[in-house]
């Protein structure tokens, strides 16, 4: 064994001199985890931290907004759920790519119920526990009709998929629904701050503050490793502060959100871009009606010139989808005023086939021409515009005879 | 064509009397045993469809043991004799009769696995029952394989065909991806185990442990199918390869075409210095007709450097010739740009490149076309080498010819002597060693990520006080972390970013500086970097020469400016003993009664660059010689050496009754001789012994035979008086010297024969006086590769047949005191050695 130790170390494979010096013994209880209790199995056990944590403004409805239901893609009849049939997930790993050595030593799962999150983190204290681990998450897994994160589609869900796999487990994971707000928020808050990033979101739309030494997420895997490598308790504490506080934020983020579909949320200056977006989401699922509700809210409020015309001109279009031609009229001479071309060209259109009066219809392409001459637009888009606004004036021309020469 | 070529070459005397030995194989015909009874009717059908009717014999045989008796197989045979169909029938058998079967295949190179995936995917296309499998049931899963492609392929894949990195890098690490694919998994192919050798095989053996642990994670237990080109002991090596038991069946080489096979010595030009026409005259000959004939032709180097240098002189030769010298002979070799080998190999495809002189890295898979003739300049390092490179003309069906120019290196000399050795295929074993520390820790690393280890489990056959201590280890390092049965991966990181293919897993990246821009130029492999591109150092690229100005190893940057093509350069290597510990030895007494130790250890160098030689190309003079110097690097290795007693020592001084004859020192010796006298005072500079009536000796320090010109060599600061019992004693030593340096140079060139290496895998150190090893003369071969891969202990193990080996060689070389062939040129070190090197020989050797 010396010989071999000698050698080894010649070619700079690091050994302990004497004995090893890591045979640290394991924890089995840790005393430092407040609200924390074992849970053994024959093959391990599992801690599991346990918190009840008040909302500060109770929830207002429990049903999930047959929007977000919609957008799932799930047919009619559409089925109701509760917001207490879903739980929200967050994992923390302790690598960085995805592999099979990657753990999910922490798994914190939220369920909103009676004015409260209760909250469960599961937690690795060593890997040889994982089948526990595993074992008593899918109960709870098994539990709920459907799953909330953020940015759970590539990251969180796909990652314990892999570890019950890696345990021949089946995964629990492909029974539910699966709502990623990550994907929702983007629809809504686009452009709306620098990032998406959680902690963004808490920030700038839920007024959520953390504490100052809440650790950053990249950091996790390597404060685990320092855990590992010691058995020091104190390590995962900032760990499970993170972990509940990504939970939390993902419950109050639904919350927010399903306010916002239920108009619970009055439209001000500062959250009118929302309502666009929003606008934006009902007319991508299809609901015209609503996104007509949502854009006719917003539009007094929009400060930016390129949204407030968009709205206008997409009002208009909705408008003509839903026949009401009069409110369409309106927005289109609203939006031609602020020099939109197209806005120009609808009400040529309506003035031609549905007043039958070519004349005003003339006059809106004329206008159109004219706006066309001062606007800035590229090449291309000019050609475009000029081909068509002619074409529709020779149209006139041909339909009127002798009228327009 | 070829015909008239051959007979044209033939009936030329200044040819015909180099060739040393020739070898015709007429294309054999073969009789068909029909399809075994157990085969599925439609892979019988499709196998027709694609002209195939009947199996050879040895076919018939690897089908039964792996398809009924359950073995694990091992199919040993030549170029084009079907080995694939062995492996593609079962896999295709097996699938039709259960479909969610699957089989991992894994060849040496992308190229070899597209070859096989092409001629799967023919029969796959005439099975009615596959045809409504996704299109991805047989997938090339490797680097090339597109992203977009990747999931489906994780998906559906059931034939999958990659390589050893592959598996490693991405396959492995995430096998929880694949548990479909591994919980059904039947066969694992490895085609070509041949190739998996020294550093890179031991790479694969522990992938293999690998596999088979992810495999029994999965519940599967995969029936392995290896094939081999003709090596010793394949089911040997094979075996320690995959650590299980397995049945061998050989076909012996059979071929579909005429081929032709000589070996070609060029004349020696100077009987006494054994100096011999160099075989770039004789191949460049051999190319210009071949092209003159319309003939296409690939030509071997061993090394990078002489794939330039060859290229330069062909280009330069054929320039009269061929109107696009350029484009008609190409070079290939690894260091090139991706984009230039394409480019190699497109213009190979197409025809348009007459010649390509390339490295070994053109002697597998990669589809070149329909070449004519091969020439190989210097013994390539092994028979399968040989063969395969051989191999790469004549491939569709065409006569061929292939030609082994042998240099006057003692081991194509060795060659010349025995022919049959090359013909009668008694080749050397691969050698490798999976429990290298050093592979094997990255290896349990790995493992360790991919599924804890427990503490009585095995990998393969590692020694189990060797794993402990690994693990340990492991476990300081912080990467791993005990629980209570078994040991557990800790770190944040993935651990498998090594390369399996190289030494170093860094490259140095050589940028071209001319006077307008900066531009990449190609690369080289870090632990080459100090003596091929150090500053000063001439290096060619695609034919092209270029001067290093700077080297940054920390950077892994070389800057190069256009070269000069009169120079060439070669780097002077210092290495120094720091420790040698041996852990297995034995005593000998040889006939004539000295005793001499052959001992077997680790030992630990340092290695540094002290500067280089620069030479002029065309007449390889030196014209300069410049120091530089690079930082040392260590080493530590295994190693095998020769230590002679004292007593032998002093045999080989009293024999050595060296006789200086005054007349051949030159004009001016006695005046210089009595100068030097006086200027020590009449005195013994060894032992002080003043003279008494007779004069002392006067000695050269550097030999007289290195000077050009007495007068130099007959300089002050290069005598010595000394008294005649010093004097013997000293000039004893010089000749031990002579002799050891004489020894260690045949050391080292006949010895990759039996390690089964490459000349560049071993070292030698040579020491009559070794503070290292008590003072006693010492010859020493280390391995180059940190750690060792079980080259040093095969030559410990055949120390004395190695031995009897280079007596015998040395004997027969007609050269009057040594030759390039034997001992080393006389030309370059100044003493040829060999008669020293004999009488050490004869003292040992029976």
């Amino acid at each position: 064994m010396d010989e071999i130790h000698r050698y080894l170390k010649s070619l700079g494979i690091p050994l302990a001199q004497p004995a090893p010096q890591s045979n640290l013994p394991r924890i089995s209880q840790p005393a430092t985890l407040p609200n924390s209790r074992m849970i053994n199995h024959p093959f391990g056990s599992v801690c599991v931290i346990v918190e009840n944590i008040p909302l500060t403004d109770p929830a207002r409805s429990f049903e999930i907004p047959v929007e977000i239901i919609q957008w799932l893609g799930l047919k009619k009849p559409n089925p109701r759920f509760s917001v207490e049939d879903f739980l929200f997930i967050d994992v923390e790993t302790s690598g960085e790519y995805g592999g099979a050595g990657v753990l999910c030593f922490l798994v914190g799962v939220g369920r909103i119920s009676n004015r409260a999150v209760q909250l469960s983190q599961y937690l690795l204290l060593h890997p040889e526990d994982e089948l526990a681990q595993l074992l008593e998450l899918e109960k709870i897994l098994l539990s709920a009709k459907g799953f909330m994160t953020y940015n759970g589609k590539s990251f969180d869900l796909p990652l314990l998929q892999a570890r019950f796999q890696f345990h021949h487990i089946p995964s629990p994971l492909h029974e539910g629904l699966h709502i990623d707000l990550l994907q929702l928020t983007r629809k809504i808050w686009k452009n709306h701050s620098p990032n998406r990033a959680l902690r963004t979101m808490e920030a700038t739309v839920l007024g959520i503050q953390r504490a100052v030494d809440d650790i950053p997420g990249w950091m996790i895997p390597s404060i685990y490793r320092d855990y590992l490598l010691t058995q020091d308790t104190s390590f995962l504490t900032p760990i499970l502060y993170h972990n509940k506080m990504d939970v939390l934020s993902l419950a109050y983020l639904y919350l927010h959100i399903a306010d916002l579909f239920s108009h619970l949320i009055e439209p001000t200056p500062e959250n009118a871009p929302t309502y666009f977006r929003l606008a934006n989401f009902y007319q991508s699922i299809g609901e015209t009606k609503r996104a007509i509700l949502a854009y006719e809210a917003c539009q007094p409020y929009l400060l930016d010139e390129d949204q407030s015309l968009h709205t206008l001109e997409t009002l208009g279009h909705l408008y003509k989808k839903e026949k009401s031609y009069r409110n369409a009229v309106d927005q289109w001479q609203k939006a031609a005023q602020l020099g939109s071309l197209s806005a120009h060209l609808e009400l040529a259109k309506y003035y031609e086939r549905i007043e039958k009066d070519p004349t005003t219809a003339e006059t809106w392409i004329r206008a159109a021409l004219n706006v066309l001459d001062h606007a800035k637009l590229n090449h291309f888009e000019r050609s475009k515009w000029q081909k068509e606004l002619q074409y529709r004036l020779e149209r006139l021309g041909r339909n009127q005879g002798s009228v327009l020469k | 064509m070829l015909d008239t070529l051959i007979e044209a070459w033939l009936s030329d005397p200044s040819i015909v009397e180099n060739i040393v030995s020739r070898k015709h194989d007429p294309p054999s015909s073969r009789n068909g045993v029909a399809f075994p009874e157990w085969l599925h009717p439609s892979l019988g059908n499709a196998l027709r469809e694609n002209g195939i009717t009947a199996l050879y014999p040895h076919q018939s045989e690897a089908l039964h043991a792996i398809q009924l008796g359950r073995h694990h197989t091992l199919i040993v045979s030549g170029i084009a004799s079907g080995k694939s169909l062995i492996y593609q029938i079962p896999i295709l058998n097996t699938l039709l009769e259960s479909r969610d079967t699957s089989a991992l295949l894994l060849f040496p190179t992308k190229a070899l696995a597209y070859d096989q995936g092409t001629k799967l995917q023919n029969i796959i296309s005439k099975l009615p029952e596959l045809r409504s499998m996704p299109s991805s049931l047989m997938a090339q899963f490797d680097g090339d394989t597109p992203s977009n492609q990747r999931s489906k392929i994780i998906q559906n894949a059931q034939i999958l065909l990659t390589n050893p990195d592959m598996l490693h890098h991405r396959i492995l690490p995430r096998h929880s991806q694949w548990n479909r694919f591994f919980s059904n998994l039947k066969y694992i192919v490895l085609d070509e185990i041949h190739v998996y050798r020294g550093v890179f095989g031991s790479h694969v053996a522990n992938i293999l442990r690998r596999l088979k642990r992810i495999a029994a994670h999965y519940r599967s237990r995969p029936q392995f199918i290896l094939t081999s080109g003709t090596i010793s002991a394949p089911e040997e090596f094979a075996a320690q390869l995959i650590e299980e038991p397995l049945v061998k069946i050989e076909q012996k080489a059979t071929t579909n075409s005429e081929r032709s096979y000589w070996i070609y010595n060029p004349p020696i030009l100077n009987t006494d210095l054994g100096i011999r026409r160099h075989p770039f005259i004789d191949a460049q000959r051999f190319t210009l007709d071949s092209i003159a004939h319309h003939l296409h032709s690939i030509i071997f180097c061993r090394s990078r450097k002489e794939v330039e240098l060859l290229l330069i002189d062909l280009r330069e030769k054929s320039v009269v010739s061929l109107s696009d010298g350029e484009q008609s002979i190409r070079s290939y070799r690894s260091g090139y740009l991706p984009s230039l080998r394409r480019d190699v190999e497109q213009s190979l495809r197409s025809g348009n490149a007459k010649c390509v002189v390339a490295t070994n890295a053109l002697e597998l898979g990669i589809d070149i076309g329909a070449l004519d003739i091969t020439m190989i300049i210097g013994f390539p390092g092994s028979i399968a080498s040989t063969w395969q490179q051989f191999g790469r003309s004549g491939r569709t069906g065409r006569a061929s010819l292939g030609i082994l120019l042998l240099s006057d290196d003692p081991l194509d000399q060795y060659l010349a002597q025995h022919p049959s050795y090359l013909w009668e295929s008694t080749p050397e074993k691969v050698i490798i060693d999976p429990n290298n520390p050093l592979i094997l820790l990255a290896h349990l690393r790995c493992a360790l990520y991919e599924l804890p280890i427990s503490e009585e489990s095995v990998f393969g056959t590692a020694p189990t006080d060797l794993l402990s201590a690994l693990l340990e280890s492991l476990v300081l390092q912080g990467d791993a972390i005990r629980g209570t049965k078994a040991f557990y991966f800790s770190d944040t990181k993935m651990p498998h970013s090594f390369s399996i293919r190289s030494i170093s897993e860094n490259s140095v990246q050589l940028i071209l500086d001319s006077s307008h821009s900066t531009s990449p130029l190609g690369t080289v492999d870090f632990a080459s970097a100090d003596w091929l591109i150090h500053p000063g150092a001439t290096y060619f690229h695609d034919g092209h020469p270029y001067e290093v100005e700077t080297l940054d190893l920390n950077r892994h940057v070389a800057i190069l400016k256009p070269g000069s093509l009169d120079r060439i350069t070669q780097p002077l290597i210092d290495s120094q003993v720091q420790s040698l510990v041996s852990t297995e030895s034995e005593h000998f007494r040889s006939p004539s009664g000295y005793s001499y130790q052959i001992a077997y250890g680790h030992i630990e160098l340092w290695r540094q660059v002290q500067g280089y030689l620069v030479f002029d190309r065309q007449t390889r003079l030196v014209r300069e010689r410049n120091s530089i110097s690079l930082p040392p690097r260590a080493l530590t290795t295994k190693a095998f050496w020769l230590t002679l007693s004292q007593a032998l020592v002093e045999s080989l001084r009293r024999a050595g009754t060296w006789s200086n004859d005054p007349n051949q020192y030159g004009s001016n010796w006695q005046v210089q001789k009595n100068l030097a006298r006086q200027r020590d005072h009449y005195r013994c500079q060894s032992c002080g012994l003043p003279e008494k009536g007779q004069a002392h000796h006067v000695h050269h320090k550097i030999p007289f035979r290195l000077f050009a010109n007495s007068e130099e060599a007959n300089c002050l600061e290069n005598l010595i008086t000394l008294c005649p019992a010093c004097h013997r004693k000293v000039e004893g030593m010089v000749r031990v010297q002579s002799g050891l340096a004489a020894l260690g140079y045949t050391f080292t060139h006949i010895s990759p024969l039996f390690a089964r290496c490459d000349r560049q895998d071993l070292g030698v150190i040579i020491d009559p006086q070794p503070r290292w090893n008590e003072n006693l003369p010492t010859i020493l071969i280390h391995e180059q590769f940190p750690g060792g891969i079980g080259l040093a202990f095969r030559l410990y193990q055949i120390a004395n047949q190695l031995l009897q080996t280079l007596k015998d060689h040395i004997q027969r070389c007609p050269c009057a005191d040594g030759c390039p062939s034997c001992t080393g040129p006389v030309a370059t070190n100044g003493m040829g050695g060999k008669k020293e090197a004999l009488a050490l020989l004869e003292k040992i050797a029976a």
